[in-house]
């Protein structure tokens, strides 16, 4: 199990971590979600050791062993005059050119690539490569894909889903939270140096939370008004209805029996899930 | 030598040879051999060509400036080349490292390589080997080509072995410097503070040095040594042996910050 328990962090008097505390299965994406500034950087440089705690304590074992744990910063720096290949060889001590060119074909990158040369999201693969070199259990991947065009962070996003099909345990921060819903198990929200809320993405992705609904023409809403405020029209003829946690069958029933007795034709209906952005939002507010 | 040593050895080579600084370091040398010895062969004629332009122009007086300033005498000649490559071949040299192990350290170039085994200490050293070493060979080398160059066109009063000594001291004088410079951008929190104050010693330290009997025992006689042409060997070792001690005792607080302390 990783746990991080009661990470307390300050500088110059001002705490960025009160009191940390999160558990991840190991073969787990965890995400990090926080605003800039929130302490994400911090308490992944905790996490790795090249920051030291106020207090707390991080564990990485699997029970038996100590779990080597690889470290990718948000604004990786290369040598830029050395190529893809100089550049692992370096970090493998020159001793395994065969692993060199497995983890360059993993990350989908060639030999001899200048890395001054590179755009942001090849740099990024590479990162990956050089952190996968030391072949650690749990991989730490600050902002991993915030810099990246949208073919840039699919690549990354596809490397990190292979690297979980191997076992490998991620914990990313980011705030790009497409990302955490497309590739992560949990996700923690880190708000004023503390965890606030904790999310089974997964899970998240198979609670159905209401219905969108897009009309031919826009009906007459007064249809719907024994559904409370649960119907809130989003754009002209879409309409998005809000199951009512308390009695979710009775309240989908209503809505259902509603759309059944209306005279307009409907064009799509689709079902909502719980949208990861908007939690984020909330707990900011709240 | 540890594995980490010696790849990091390896890619300081590649940086010194891909960024240009080898030619950089080359070129100042070259620009300054090239400088003086211009200055003392063919400027010294100035005087003469100015007498045949203003006729009553006193030009002994104007003679005496260029002899004294660059003058046609082997050994003197190589004080004044020596002199210009401790000023100004240091001073660039300083400029153009003192930022860069703050600067790799600052950037987070150093998170990757550490995790695998890479020491700050390794990364450190194998600059002061790589850049040391390259400019401390450049300067011995271009020492030995000036006073083979000398030879030809000045007065012949200094031997082979002399001129050896001198080259080697003078390459050792700069590989010292570098390491002084490297390892006082990494002590120091301000890097631009040990560069000041490397330039600072280097510029004034070997003359104020002379003014006391005690001069000779200074680290930076090593440079009043190739300053003067001197063939007074026996002043070597303490200097030699001193800037050693220093430079040890700077390393060990290196690699007690680094080794110990997470940076």
């Amino acid at each position: 199990m990783i746990s991080i328990r009661h990470i307390k962090k300050s500088y110059d008097g001002k705490a960025v971590l009160k009191d940390v505390s999160f558990d991840i299965t190991p073969g787990s994406i965890y995400g990090l979600i926080g605003i800039n500034g929130a302490g994400k950087t911090t308490l992944m440089n905790i996490m790795t050791g090249l920051s030291e705690a106020d207090s707390g304590e991080c564990e990485f074992t699997d029970g038996e062993k100590r779990l080597k744990v690889g470290y990718l910063p948000d604004l990786v720096s290369f040598y830029d005059y050395l190529n893809t290949d100089e550049y692992l060889d370096l970090l493998l001590m020159d001793k395994d050119p065969a692993k060199r060119d497995e983890l360059l074909s993993m990350v989908s990158l060639s030999k001899g690539i200048k890395i001054g040369s590179m755009s942001r999201g090849m740099r990024q693969r590479l990162g990956i490569a050089a952190v996968l070199a030391g072949d650690p259990d749990v991989l730490l991947l600050d902002e991993p894909t915030s810099a990246l065009d949208p073919a840039g962070r699919a690549d990354v996003r596809e490397i990190m889903l292979n690297l979980k099909s191997k076992g490998k345990t991620m914990i990313l921060s980011t705030h790009v939270l497409a990302d955490m819903d497309s590739i992560c198990d949990r996700a923690g929200f880190l708000h004023n140096g503390v965890i606030v809320q904790e999310v089974d993405v997964q899970q998240n992705k198979n609670t159905v939370m209401g219905f969108s609904v897009r009309f031919e023409t826009m009906p007459d809403m007064s249809m719907f008004a024994d559904c409370g405020d649960c119907v809130k029209v989003t754009e002209e003829c879409v309409a998005e209805f809000h199951l009512d946690e308390s009695d979710l069958i009775k309240s989908q029933q209503k809505i259902l029996g509603a759309l059944s007795r209306m005279n307009v034709g409907i064009e799509s209906i689709r079902t909502t899930t719980p949208d990861l952005e908007q939690m984020f939002k909330e707990v900011i507010k709240a | 030598m540890s594995g980490g040593l010696a790849v990091c050895i390896k890619k300081d080579i590649k940086e010194v040879l891909r960024t240009g600084k080898l030619i950089l370091i080359a070129g100042l040398l070259f620009g300054i051999g090239f400088m003086v010895l211009v200055f003392t062969v063919i400027f010294s004629n100035i005087p003469k060509e100015l007498w045949s332009l203003l006729e009553g122009f006193d030009i002994e007086a104007l003679e005496k400036m260029m002899e004294q300033f660059y003058p046609k005498i082997v050994s003197e000649s190589l004080e004044l080349f020596s002199y210009n490559v401790g000023a100004f071949f240091t001073l660039i040299l300083v400029i153009m490292m003192q930022g860069q192990l703050p600067g790799e350290r600052d950037a987070g170039t150093w998170i990757l390589p550490r995790q695998h085994g890479i020491t700050p200490m390794d990364l450190i050293e194998s600059k002061c080997i790589v850049y040391g070493g390259i400019s401390g060979v450049s300067v011995t080398m271009g020492y030995l080509v000036y006073y083979l160059l000398a030879m030809t066109f000045m007065e012949r009063n200094m031997t082979f072995v002399n001129a050896l000594v001198c080259a080697l001291v003078h390459g050792f004088n700069i590989l010292f410097i570098v390491t002084y410079m490297l390892f006082l951008s990494m002590l120091l929190k301000k890097p631009i503070a040990g560069a000041i104050s490397v330039v600072a010693v280097v510029l004034l330290m070997p003359d104020i040095g002379r003014f006391f009997p005690f001069g000779i025992y200074l680290p930076t006689n090593l440079l009043t040594f190739v300053y003067d042409s001197s063939s007074n060997y026996r002043e070597l070792p303490v200097p030699f042996v001193l800037n050693v001690f220093i430079l040890l005792v700077m390393w060990i607080m290196l690699r007690h910050k680094y080794m110990e302390k997470r940076d």
